[in-house]
């Protein structure tokens, strides 16, 4: 049917014709906009948990100097709220941040964690419920494996420090406590050193070996160093490039003290005897283009080679698939005895 | 009835005229200045204004003592006094790190004691006082909790937490990495005097922490993407501002496990206070006290190559003093 001549939608249509291209206006100014202003990457974290349920855990007394905002709770085995100690009330909401994300949190640390495995990490501040300012951080870091967990843990072991009872693997300083269990290392840092403090960062620890099962497993490679004058607490492990050899990852170290004398020892397990063998040669070689020279003497070991630099002494060998030695003696009888018993520990544990 | 709907129709003209009324708002909008007027000097895109005061080229002072406000003040006092730097009416920006929600004696951040001495003789000086940062985490909670906001405050200062709104980009003449990269620019407006303040620490990546790290915090963007190549960027930072003073708090040094610490067993009482207008000669004596040579830290010779300062801090000829 013809449409009369000079027909007009009417008023109403006019308006609402109006009133969605205004609309549309807004829209794209606002589109334009967003994309012309810097978004701070702050608010980029990466997000690795997905929160499930409803949290009703209580927030921190109002005295807090930041109080936490009612949220969801975390679904991840792991997550800090998990194990957050009786007496003590959420202060700030759980933070999670992936490889992409941990500088956010942690800055230049962030390297340490990245190149041992990291997978995730989450924390939470927790305060007394009594008394806001008495708080605590904790973080527990999810390493993918419980070597790449005592990477993180022993690389950063603070000197002169008491193992704390709360796991087979953890510390205390006179401010924090620190452990490796399973797959995670976990860091529980008071805000000032108090008694109350202490004590709940103990609970929190307590809680935590408890409620993640299987992680009391050992770590095969710290039972292989003979414990004749090994210095406490000195066992370390480096996932790459150890003493600066390429491709020398996985690599245990340990202090032993002979006659008052620091020697370094060294244990890497490897894929095959013929890695290990073949590295073993490439850790004599690299030190040759620096002066090292080969002692002649009679092997400590079977198949060990010995070097002296600088008038510091090395010893390596193998034994199948495992690469172990003597990095650093200040003379050739220390790294002898160390390595002579290095030797023997492996001939008998059949490693 | 036709009549009628003629009456309340829209004309062709008066569509137009209405988009056009809709098109011009919208562009308004984007147009709009979310910065305010530029401070004295300062060249938008190309790089930073010089906040430096030529007449106090190469001076320095290391003080020692375990008090900072005596070791700050005596310090100050001889490279000149504060009124060689800062002048009456002078806008002065406290550049802080502030880039952890840590407490204060974790020493992962500008202690609050120094930001109050310093904002305290600025004011004395005539000047007004702003203190910004833009952390590592949320930023609210850093200046709560490391004490840095209560101190300012209570020392007559304002506080400028970092919004989007405040980055712009700009172009570190000569730079490789901070191209086109967005600054904190909403805390530089206005401000014709800066002062970092930092905190001593090691840095896991890049080996020390000090005052030329510190303009890291003026950064926004991906900056941790910046970390690929640490020494370049720590250089190019050294380039993009020119301060007025840089003072490094070396009371207790944060001697491992940094930039974050966590441990007061990572901290050690080394009692000193370096103040300079040579950033890269403050940050070479810094190193020393972590037990290192400036030749450790690649960037300090980058910075120096580029002509931002000299590694050489004796060839200053450094004041020295004990305030006890």
């Amino acid at each position: 049917m013809a449409r009369p001549e000079g027909s007009r939608g009417g008023v109403s249509q006019t308006l609402i014709g109006v009133f969605i291209l205004l609309i549309l206006a807004g829209i794209t100014a606002t589109i334009l906009h967003r994309q012309l202003v810097y978004v701070s990457p702050r608010y980029a974290q990466t997000e690795v948990g997905k929160s499930s349920g409803t949290g009703n855990a209580p927030t921190a007394n109002c005295n807090s100097p930041i109080a936490a905002k009612p949220r969801q709770a975390e679904s991840s085995p792991a997550a800090p709220l998990l194990f957050m100690p009786p007496g003590m009330a959420e202060m700030t909401p759980p933070e999670s941040f992936g490889p992409d994300g941990l500088s956010d949190k942690i800055d230049g640390r962030a390297e340490l964690y990245l190149s041992a495995g990291f997978v995730a990490m989450r924390c939470q501040r927790f305060a007394d419920a009594q008394d806001g300012n008495q708080w605590m951080e904790t973080f527990v870091y999810d390493m993918g494996t419980p070597d790449n967990a005592y990477s993180v843990f022993s690389q950063q072991r603070r000197p002169d420090v008491k193992d704390s009872d709360v796991a087979a693997k953890a510390y205390m300083t006179q401010n924090s406590l620190h452990l490796a269990h399973g797959r995670y290392y976990v860091e529980i840092v008071q805000a000032a050193p108090t008694p109350r403090m202490a004590e709940a960062a103990v609970a929190f620890a307590r809680k935590f070996v408890a409620g993640i099962t299987g992680g009391g497993k050992k770590l095969a490679e710290l039972e292989l160093f003979p414990p004749d004058n090994l210095r406490a607490g000195s066992i370390s492990r480096a996932t790459e490039d150890q003493f600066g050899i390429e491709g020398l990852d996985n690599v245990y170290t340990a202090i032993y003290v002979v006659d008052g004398k620091t020697v370094t020892a060294f244990l890497s397990r490897r894929k095959s005897s013929q890695e290990a063998d073949s590295l073993a040669k490439a850790y004599a070689d690299f030190f040759l283009p620096f002066g090292a020279k080969v002692i002649n003497t009679d092997s400590p070991v079977g198949g060990a080679k010995t070097l002296e630099i600088d008038g510091v002494f090395k010893c390596v060998f193998t034994r199948g698939s495992l690469l172990a030695g003597v990095h650093e003696a200040p003379d050739a009888a220390s790294a002898r005895a160390v390595a002579e018993k290095m030797g023997r520990k492996l001939t008998e544990t059949g490693d | 009835m036709n009549g009628d709907k003629r009456t309340g129709s829209l004309s062709r003209r008066d569509f137009l005229a209405g988009a056009a009324a809709a098109a011009a708002c919208a562009g308004a909008y984007l147009l709009r200045d979310t910065v305010g007027p530029k401070g004295p000097g300062q060249q938008g895109s190309a790089g930073l204004p010089d906040f430096s005061v030529p007449a106090t080229a190469g001076r320095m002072s290391i003080v020692t003592g375990a008090d900072r406000a005596k070791t700050v003040r005596r310090a100050i006092e001889a490279v000149g006094g504060i009124a060689a730097f800062v002048k009456p009416l002078d806008r002065v920006l406290l550049k802080v790190n502030a880039a952890f929600a840590t407490p204060a004696a974790l020493s992962a951040t500008t202690h609050p004691q120094l930001v109050a001495e310093l904002a305290g003789l600025c004011r004395s000086a005539g000047a007004s006082v702003l203190v910004s940062d833009n952390p590592i985490n949320d930023p609210a909670s850093c200046f709560t909790l490391s004490g840095i906001d209560s101190a300012a405050r209570s020392a007559g200062a304002k506080v400028l937490l970092p919004s989007d709104d405040q980055f712009h980009p700009i172009t570190v003449p000569g730079a490789k990495l901070l191209r086109n990269w967005p600054v904190l620019q909403g805390a530089l407006a206005r401000i014709n005097k800066v002062i970092g303040i930092a905190p001593l620490k090691h840095h896991q990546h890049a080996g020390a922490s000090m005052t030329l790290k510190n303009w890291y915090g003026l950064l926004g963007g991906r900056r941790n993407t910046l970390h690929q190549d640490i020494n370049t960027t720590i250089a190019e930072l050294a380039m993009m501002v020119h301060p007025t003073l840089v003072i490094l708090d070396a009371t207790t040094a944060m001697m491992r496990n940094g930039p974050t610490g966590g441990s007061l067993d990572d901290l050690a009482p080394t009692h000193t206070m370096i103040v300079g207008t040579d950033p890269v000669a403050v940050d070479a004596f810094g190193s020393t006290l972590l037990g290192r040579r400036p030749g450790d830290l690649p960037y300090l010779a980058m910075a120096e190559a580029a002509g931002c300062g000299t590694t050489n801090y004796e060839s200053l000829k450094p004041v020295r003093a004990e305030a006890s």
